[in-house]
């Protein structure tokens, strides 16, 4: 199949599923259904009185002004390692190493910080492009082994991870970065200078918001409107089609991995200068995991992941209400975040089952 | 004289280590190579052998057998690996994806019902399954030490190699199956069902990770932590790819990370100085390095051509 065909054939798709539309609801209702029931579940297994639970779910989330701001804090590194994830996926690369890039984000991040001291005006603009470095930089790798020696990004990106994990690790831990006074893996805390500005005050939400929102607008814009982001849909589509008749396909895949880790990287910045202000093993809470089901949850559309990370950076910043008030233990969030995307992609899969089975008689 | 003594005890521990340290990666790889061989490439491995450690952790706990537990490990990788059955095999969703939304349930699933079954500060521990030592060939020098006196989960992980490499290359369950990674039709153009097989294939791929997470609780240590698979999932995908789903090859690629982690735990008897993080990392690097350099065999070069 030509690009230009596959092109057709996804146009003429879209527009099956503009008819669909309307029928399509019902997938988000059967979603929440399963969704709904299977959380239930958990808050039956850990001993909570339901609708309580759900209660603080919802109360701890977005019940208050400092919750709300709590859950938009939350949601920044989750906005940014879900269009991490969504901007590869296009290109039908897997990249489950946003966690890892976000830590070689980070790092690179604190180095800058630490070796250019700057005024803060334009210490912003130096950190956040140094951590985009360095997440790029990190996903390059993966690319590289990609497209110089076949290796499978899926397999390499979590390597990587594990490898990041180490390294930050071996820069924390009696290294040369490691804070003096404490016996965590932790750096000293960064310049004041240094910190990203607050957007409200008595909270923790900081600049990096306004960066992960102009992050996914860029890349709907990249997708939707450059020659680039038409050679990722061709790709993405059939890359076999696109090496024969487009070209540079290498190419195309170390830009990809490159801007996907760079997003990834800007996560690891905004939670070093803007929430934890020091550079700390425990940086990530599962972020860069948390946005390959978010990704998936939206199918890839970066609209969806600034609303998608809002959702789930709220049921984080929730744990702590529902282990007080319902005596649900905080660990039950990622739980919660895993059944919904499973309850997505058995609605979604049964769904277009169902109406397969409707479209041909046999 | 003693320093030779000593230096020969310490190998001996470091090759002994390390075969103990190859069954989890090698149960789970045997079973990846089982479901790659019908076509279904599992990547919830990780999260299977993590719900495998957990179950046989809390068998074991219950009933203070860790044979129950090693068994119910089994059974809960049977069930985790469901997941996909029904996902990719039956409901048509992408492999990856369906194998990552195992990944994904399990470190929370694993994470959750831990704390709620002991919400107290301190850990459980269980007991743990002994080494059994085979008559006279324990003794012999050498050999004895390194391979005859390990748990009874590594003789059946080790026995499991030949008799799995037989299965899938010597017998028509075994044909039936390649044939759906070559080319599904054939089968169903028999009247044959491929889902059926491939259904069976990813169970056996679960049971087989369920029993490699068990042998980390209850096969050896006394308490469960969620990240103690630590990687070993993906390494034992790595090495199914590496060695090109030959049952033999699966074995020395296990065999050669594990190797790696026992260098790092007897790091500091073997005389290395390193940081401890980079003898952490060295299967890591190892893996990526075995894959970046392996000799790509014509046909899967073909192949590669044909989809990349």
């Amino acid at each position: 199949m030509t690009v230009e065909a596959a092109l057709a054939s996804e146009r003429s798709r879209i527009r099956e599923m503009a008819t669909w539309g309307r029928l399509a609801l019902r997938v988000p209702a059967l979603t929440l259904l399963l969704a709904v029931t299977s959380i239930a579940g958990v808050f039956w297994i850990a001993g909570a009185d339901i609708p309580a639970a759900f209660a603080a779910l919802a109360e701890g989330a977005f019940g208050s002004q400092h919750a709300i701001l709590e859950t938009l804090t939350r949601a920044i590194p989750l906005m940014l390692t879900g269009a991490s994830v969504a901007f590869a996926a296009r290109a039908r690369l897997w990249n489950i190493g946003a966690e890892g890039q976000l830590f070689a984000g980070a790092i690179a991040g604190y180095a800058m910080a630490r070796t250019v001291p700057a005024p803060g005006w334009i210490a912003f603009p130096m950190i956040l492009f140094a951590g985009f470095a360095g997440g790029a930089a990190y996903a390059g790798l993966a690319g590289v082994l990609k497209v110089r020696r076949g290796v499978s990004e899926v397999i390499s990106t979590v390597m990587l991870n594990y490898i990041a994990l180490l390294v930050l690790s071996l820069l924390l831990l009696n290294g040369p970065w490691s804070d003096p006074g404490s016996a965590y893996e932790q750096t000293a805390l960064v310049p004041k200078a240094t910190e990203f500005p607050l957007l409200a005050a008595h909270s923790h939400l900081h600049a990096g918001l306004l960066v992960a929102l102009a992050a996914c607008a860029a890349i709907h814009f990249i997708i939707g409107r450059t020659s680039l982001g038409y050679d990722i849909r061709a790709f993405g589509l059939n890359p076999t089609a696109f090496a024969a008749k487009m070209g540079n396909s290498s190419r195309l895949v170390l830009i990809v991995m490159a801007i996907s880790g760079g997003l990834a990287g800007l996560a690891g910045v905004g939670e070093v200068f803007g929430t934890h202000h020091r550079l700390l093993s425990g940086i990530s809470a599962g972020y860069g995991y948390t946005g390959i089901s978010l990704a998936i949850l939206v199918r890839l559309n970066q609209l969806g992941i600034v609303i998608g990370s809002i959702l789930f950076g709220g049921i984080v910043s929730a744990a702590i209400k529902m282990q007080i008030l319902a005596g649900v233990p905080s660990a039950a969030s990622y739980l919660i975040q895993a059944l919904i995307l499973l309850a997505f992609l058995v609605a979604g899969a049964a769904w277009e089952r169902h109406q397969g089975g409707r479209g041909h008689v046999e | 004289m003693w320093s030779d003594l000593i230096t020969q005890a310490i190998l001996i521990s470091v090759v002994a280590g390390a075969i103990q340290n190859t069954t989890p990666i090698l149960l789970a790889a045997l079973g990846e190579t089982i479901s790659e061989c019908g076509g279904v490439k599992n990547m919830g491995l990780e999260g299977t052998m993590m719900i495998g450690a957990f179950v046989a952790f809390m068998a074991t706990w219950w009933t203070g057998s860790p044979w129950i537990g090693a068994l119910a490990g089994a059974g809960g990788g049977l069930l985790a690996s469901g997941i996909l059955v029904g996902l990719a095999i039956f409901l048509d969703v992408e492999q990856i994806i369906s194998g990552l939304a195992i990944n994904l349930l399990a470190t929370g699933l694993c994470a959750f019902l831990y704390k709620v079954s002991f919400p107290s500060a301190s850990p459980p521990s269980i007991a743990i399954m002994a080494p059994v030592s085979i008559p006279v060939l324990s003794d012999l020098p050498w050999i004895g030490p390194i391979l005859f006196q390990q748990k009874a989960l590594t003789y059946l992980a080790l026995l499991l190699v030949p008799a799995i490499g037989v299965l899938l290359y010597r017998t028509r369950i075994g044909l039936e199956l390649r044939s759906i990674r070559e080319n599904p039709l054939v089968l169903g153009s028999r009247g044959l069902s491929v889902k059926a097989r491939q259904a069976a294939a990813v169970f056996a791929c679960g049971a087989l990770a369920g029993l490699g997470g068990a042998f980390l609780t209850a096969g050896s240590a006394v308490r469960f932590v969620p990240e103690m698979v630590n990687g070993r999932g993906w390494l034992a995908i790595i090495a199914v790819v590496a060695a090109s789903w030959r049952p033999a090859g699966v074995l020395a690629a296990t065999f050669g990370f594990a190797l790696l982690d026992s260098l790092q735990l007897h790091g500091q008897g073997v005389g290395i100085k390193l940081p401890y993080q980079i003898l952490l990392a060295a299967p890591y690097v190892a893996s990526l390095a075995l894959l970046a350099f392996r000799g790509r065999p014509q046909a899967s070069r073909r192949r590669a051509a044909s989809t990349a």
